[in-house]
C-alpha cells in the first residue's frame, strides 16, 4: 500500500508538474498570440494594406511609363508586402514645389501633405525644416546606399546631413538641335555644328542665323528668326560661371559685379537684343515645335517634347531629325554641366507607411527597372550598374531615335563632365525667378530700342545705344 | 477447396470476437473511445446547427449590402457628377454659338460659310479662351474643347479630317485650393498659347484629327439630321484615347448652332482617367481589393475598351485593350465576372443610363473573399 500509497502520491506530484508545465505553455501560447497580434498592428501585412499617395511631375508621355511601374509596383511587390501606390496629383515640377511650399508655410486652402512626394532639395529644406518629412538613411544598408552614384545622393542630403531627397531620375543640361533645318543653314552660310560646342560660337551662329533669315525677305526688313532659347539663363548663368571657376553667389547673395558674369552678360545679352536669342520665359521646345527655333538648352527630360515634326501657322508639318549635342562651355572653361531632377521625398507619417514608402523607393530604383524608366522619359539613372550593365542595352532597343541620340549624349556627359549642384537655401527659388524676370524684362525693353533705333542709324550704332546701362539696370534690378 | 477455406476463415473471426467479448476491451481504451464518439456527436450536432442556420453565409450575406450601398453612393455620385457636366456642356454650347455667331457677323463672315473664313479661324479661338478657362476652372471636368468646323488650311491633303479646334486640359482637376487651375494646352494654334502663358501638353497639335476620331463629326451629323432642342443634343463618348494622345477620356459633346440652325462646330468637357479614378475610387474599410468600372455593357458583357476604371488596386482589369468581362450569376447575391484567360471577380452592377452601367467588383480568387 505504502508502495501504492507512495506511488500515488509520486503520481499526484506527478500530474502537479505536468499541469504547471501546461499551464507554462498555454501562457507562453498566449504571449506568442498577443506578440504577434501586435506585430500585425505596426508592420506592413498583405492583409492590411498602406495607402500612400504620391504627387509626381510626369504629365504627357511619361504618365504612361510611370503609371505602367505603379501598377507593376502594386500588382507585384505592392500585392505581397501590403502597399498600394495612389497617384493624387499629376503636375508640372513648379505647380508641386509651390503646392508643397504651401503646406510647410501652412497656407490657408493649402493641400495635404501626399505621403511621397517629387521634391527639390530647395523645397525638402522648407518641409524639413517644419518636421514633415522622414529621413531616409535609416532605412537604406551602406551596401544598398553605395549602389547610387554619390553626388546624386549628396544632393539629396540636406543642412542636417540626413538624406531626405532619395534619387530616382536625374537629368542634366543638353543642346537640342533642330539637324534638317540646321543643315539648311549650315550649307548656306557654313556654320558648322562643331560651332555650336561653345557660347560664344552659339551667339555668332545665333546672330548669323538672323541675317540669313531676314535677307530671305528682302522686302521686309527685320524679320530675321531665331536661332537659340534657353530653358533657364538663371542656369545658363550659374554653370557659365562655374565653368570659369567662380561661383554666381556669394554666401545666398547673388555676386555680379564680377567680369566673368559680364562675359556671360554680354555673350547671352547681345544676341537677344540683336533678335538671334529668343526672349521667351516658356519652355523653348515650345518654339520648336513650330520651327521658330532651330536649337535650345533645356533639360534632357524635355526631349519628348521634341517630337519628329514641327507645324507651321499654316498647318503645314515638316518632318525633322533632332540632334542632342553636349551643353556648351564658355571657351577656355571647364566642361561643367548642370545637375538636375528631383528626387522623391517622404512624409513624416507612421512607421508602416515610412517602411512601405522606402520599399517603394528601392523597388522603383533597381538597376534594371530604373534604366527602362530614364530611358522612355529622357532622364539619367541613378545608380553605377544601370551606367555599366544597362545603358548600352537600352540604346540599342530603343526604338525612339530621339532618345537614342540622347542616351548617348548622356553616356559622354556623364564621362567628360563634372557638374554643378545648385546650392541649397530657401530663398533660392525666388533669386531665380527674380533673375529670369529681370533678364527678360530688360532684354524685351532694349529690343524694343533697338528697332527703333535701327531707323535711324546702323545696327552697330543701334545694339551700342540699346545696350547701353543694361547691366548696370539689371544688376541693379536684382540688388 | 476454397469454399471450405472461406467458411474456415469466418469461424475463426467469430470465435475472436467471442473471446473479446469474453475479456472485454481494456476500460481506458473503452472510455477514450466513448469519449470520442461523444465529443464527435456533439461536434456534428453544432455543425448541424451551424449549417441549418446559415452561419457560415453569414459573411457573404453580410457583404452584400455593404458593397450594394457603396456601389448606389458611387453610382449616385456618378450620376450626378456627370449629369452636371452634360449641363454644363449644353450651357457653353449656348454661350459659344451665340458669341461666336455674333463675333463672326462683325468680322463679316458667317457661319454657314465658316470655312470660308479661314483667317478669322484663329482670332475666333482665341476670343473664347477666357471664356473656355472660365468653364472649366467652374466645372467638375479635367478638360474643356470647342471645336469649328473648318480648317485653316483646305489646300492640304487631310483638310477634310483637320478641324480648327481649342483643346485645354486642367492637369490637376481634383485639387480644390486657392491657386488657380493648372491649365495646359493639347491642341489649337500656338500663337494663343503663347500669348497666354499656357504651357503646351508634349502631345500638341494645332487642328483635331477628326478622321481618326469621328465623334465630333457624329455629334454635328447626328444635330443636323435631329432638330431638337440643345438640351436634347449632347452626347457621351465611350472611354477613348484621342489621337496622338495618351490618356483615356470620356468626352461630353454638344453641337454649336447659328439662328438659322447651321451646325458650325461642336465643344464640350473631358473627363480623363484620372479624374474618373480619384473621384470614384471605392473608400470602404475593410475591403483592399475593390475597384469601379463605368464600363458600356453589350449583352453580358462589359466591353472594356470603353471602360473608365477607379480602384487602388490597380492588378485589377485596369489595361482593358478591347478585352471583355463577361458576367454571370454568382453565390451570396453577387454576380460574377470573368475576363477571359485572366483572373475572376465577384461583384454588383448598376445601371446608369440605358446604354451605362456602374459595375463594383472585388477580386475573387479561389472562391474566397480577398
Amino acid at each position: 500500500m505504502m508502495a501504492k500509497s507512495d506511488l500515488h502520491t509520486t503520481s499526484q506530484e506527478g500530474n502537479g508538474n505536468a499541469v504547471k508545465k501546461r499551464t507554462h505553455t498555454w501562457i507562453a501560447l498566449a504571449l506568442v498570440v498577443l506578440l504577434t497580434a501586435c506585430g500585425q498592428n505596426t508592420g506592413l501585412s498583405p492583409e492590411r494594406p498602406v495607402t500612400l499617395t504620391l504627387w509626381h511631375n510626369f504629365g504627357g508621355q511619361m504618365q504612361a511609363m510611370m503609371d505602367a511601374h505603379i501598377e507593376e509596383f502594386n500588382a507585384t511587390v505592392g500585392q505581397q508586402k501590403g502597399i498600394v501606390i495612389s497617384v493624387t496629383s499629376i503636375s508640372g515640377s513648379a505647380a508641386i514645389q509651390e503646392k508643397l511650399t504651401m503646406i510647410a508655410a501652412g497656407d490657408p486652402g493649402a493641400p495635404e501633405m501626399p505621403d511621397i512626394t517629387t521634391c527639390y532639395p530647395a523645397t525638402a529644406t522648407l518641409l524639413a525644416d517644419k518636421g514633415l518629412l522622414t529621413p531616409l538613411h535609416g532605412y537604406f544598408t551602406d551596401a544598398e546606399l553605395a549602389e547610387y552614384l554619390p553626388r546624386f545622393l549628396e544632393e539629396g542630403r540636406l543642412a542636417d546631413g540626413k538624406l531626405y531627397v532619395f534619387p530616382f531620375a536625374k537629368s542634366t543640361e543638353v543642346l537640342f538641335l533642330n539637324q534638317t533645318l540646321f543643315e539648311r543653314f549650315s550649307s548656306a552660310t557654313g556654320v558648322t555644328m562643331d560651332s555650336l560646342s561653345t557660347f560664344e560660337g552659339l551667339s555668332k551662329a545665333a546672330m548669323g542665323y538672323y541675317r540669313w533669315t531676314d535677307e530671305q525677305t528682302q522686302d521686309i526688313p527685320n524679320d530675321g528668326k531665331t536661332f537659340y532659347a534657353s530653358d533657364s539663363f538663371f542656369n545658363l548663368a550659374q554653370v557659365g560661371m562655374e565653368q570659369m571657376g567662380v561661383s554666381l553667389f556669394l554666401g545666398e547673395e547673388l555676386k555680379l559685379d564680377t567680369p566673368e558674369f559680364e562675359r556671360i552678360w554680354n555673350s547671352v545679352f547681345e544676341p537677344a537684343v540683336k533678335g538671334g536669342y529668343a526672349i521667351y520665359d516658356g519652355y523653348s521646345s515650345d518654339l520648336s515645335k513650330t520651327g521658330d527655333i532651330l536649337c535650345s538648352t533645356g533639360s534632357t527630360a524635355g526631349i519628348l517634347f521634341y517630337g519628329d515634326a514641327i507645324t507651321y501657322p499654316n498647318n503645314v508639318k515638316e518632318t525633322v531629325e533632332h540632334t542632342v549635342l553636349p551643353y556648351p562651355t564658355f571657351e577656355g572653361g571647364k566642361k561643367i554641366a548642370i545637375q538636375r531632377g528631383s528626387g522623391l521625398a517622404v512624409a513624416k507619417t507612421t512607421p508602416e507607411k515610412q517602411e512601405a514608402a522606402t520599399l517603394f523607393l528601392k523597388w522603383f530604383t533597381a538597376p534594371e527597372r530604373n534604366m527602362r524608366f530614364v530611358s522612355s522619359t529622357g532622364y539619367l539613372p541613378v545608380t553605377a550598374r544601370a551606367f555599366t550593365d544597362h545603358m548600352e542595352r537600352e540604346i540599342a532597343q530603343n526604338s525612339n531615335p530621339n532618345i537614342q541620340k540622347l542616351l548617348r549624349t548622356a553616356t559622354t556627359v556623364h564621362e567628360d563632365y563634372d557638374f554643378y549642384i545648385p546650392p541649397v537655401f530657401e530663398r533660392f527659388n525666388s533669386i531665380g525667378d527674380g533673375f529670369e524676370s529681370a533678364f527678360f524684362s530688360i532684354a524685351r525693353n532694349r529690343r524694343e530700342q533697338y528697332l527703333e533705333n535701327l531707323s535711324t542709324m546702323d545696327a552697330e550704332s543701334a545694339y551700342e545705344q540699346a545696350a547701353s546701362g543694361a547691366l548696370s539696370e539689371f544688376i541693379r534690378a536684382l540688388s | 477447396m476454397p469454399k471450405q477455406r472461406l467458411i474456415k476463415a469466418l469461424g475463426l473471426y467469430r470465435q475472436a470476437i467471442r473471446h473479446s467479448g469474453q475479456n472485454g476491451l481494456p476500460m481506458r481504451l473503452r472510455l477514450f473511445l466513448f469519449l470520442v464518439l461523444f465529443l464527435n456527436t456533439i461536434m456534428l450536432g453544432v455543425l448541424l446547427i451551424l449549417f441549418t442556420t446559415g452561419v457560415f453565409r453569414a459573411g457573404l450575406r453580410e457583404h452584400r449590402p455593404v458593397l450594394g450601398n457603396e456601389l448606389t453612393h458611387i453610382a449616385q455620385d456618378i450620376y450626378r457628377s456627370f449629369g452636371a457636366v452634360s449641363v454644363q456642356t449644353v450651357d457653353l454650347a449656348k454661350e459659344l454659338s451665340v458669341t461666336l455667331e455674333r463675333n463672326l457677323t462683325e468680322h463679316g463672315g458667317e457661319a454657314a460659310a465658316l470655312q470660308a473664313s479661314t483667317d478669322l479661324l484663329e482670332p475666333l479661338l482665341a476670343d473664347e479662351l477666357s471664356r473656355l478657362t472660365g468653364a472649366l476652372e467652374k466645372s467638375g471636368a479635367s478638360g474643356v474643347f470647342l471645336l469649328l468646323d473648318a480648317t485653316v488650311n483646305p489646300a492640304l491633303p487631310n483638310a477634310a479630317n483637320s478641324r480648327a479646334c481649342l483643346y485645354l486640359k486642367n492637369m490637376e482637376p481634383n485639387i480644390v485650393n486657392g491657386m488657380a487651375a493648372n491649365l495646359h494646352f493639347g491642341i489649337g494654334p500656338m500663337s494663343i498659347a503663347r500669348n497666354h502663358g499656357i504651357y503646351l501638353l508634349p502631345q500638341w497639335q494645332m487642328e483635331m484629327d477628326v478622321g481618326a476620331f469621328p465623334y465630333f463629326s457624329e455629334t454635328m451629323a447626328a444635330a443636323r439630321a435631329e432638330k431638337r432642342p440643345l438640351s436634347r443634343l449632347y452626347r457621351w463618348s465611350e472611354a477613348t484615347t484621342l489621337p496622338g494622345f495618351s490618356e483615356r477620356v470620356m468626352l461630353c459633346s454638344a453641337p454649336l448652332i447659328a439662328a438659322d440652325g447651321t451646325v458650325f462646330g461642336v465643344c464640350g468637357f473631358e473627363v480623363s482617367q484620372m479624374l474618373f479614378k480619384l473621384s470614384f475610387a471605392p473608400q470602404s474599410e475593410g475591403y483592399d481589393h475593390l475597384l469601379c468600372l463605368l464600363s458600356p455593357l453589350e449583352e453580358d458583357a462589359l466591353r472594356l475598351s470603353g471602360a473608365l476604371f477607379a480602384g487602388n488596386f490597380a492588378a485589377g482589369p485596369a489595361a482593358p485593350e478591347h478585352t471583355q468581362i463577361e458576367i454571370s450569376s454568382g453565390p451570396g447575391g453577387f454576380y460574377s465576372y470573368r475576363q477571359p484567360e485572366k483572373e475572376g471577380y465577384a461583384g454588383l452592377h448598376e445601371t446608369i443610363s440605358p446604354s451605362i452601367r456602374l459595375n463594383r467588383l472585388t477580386r475573387m480568387s479561389s472562391g474566397r473573399w480577398r
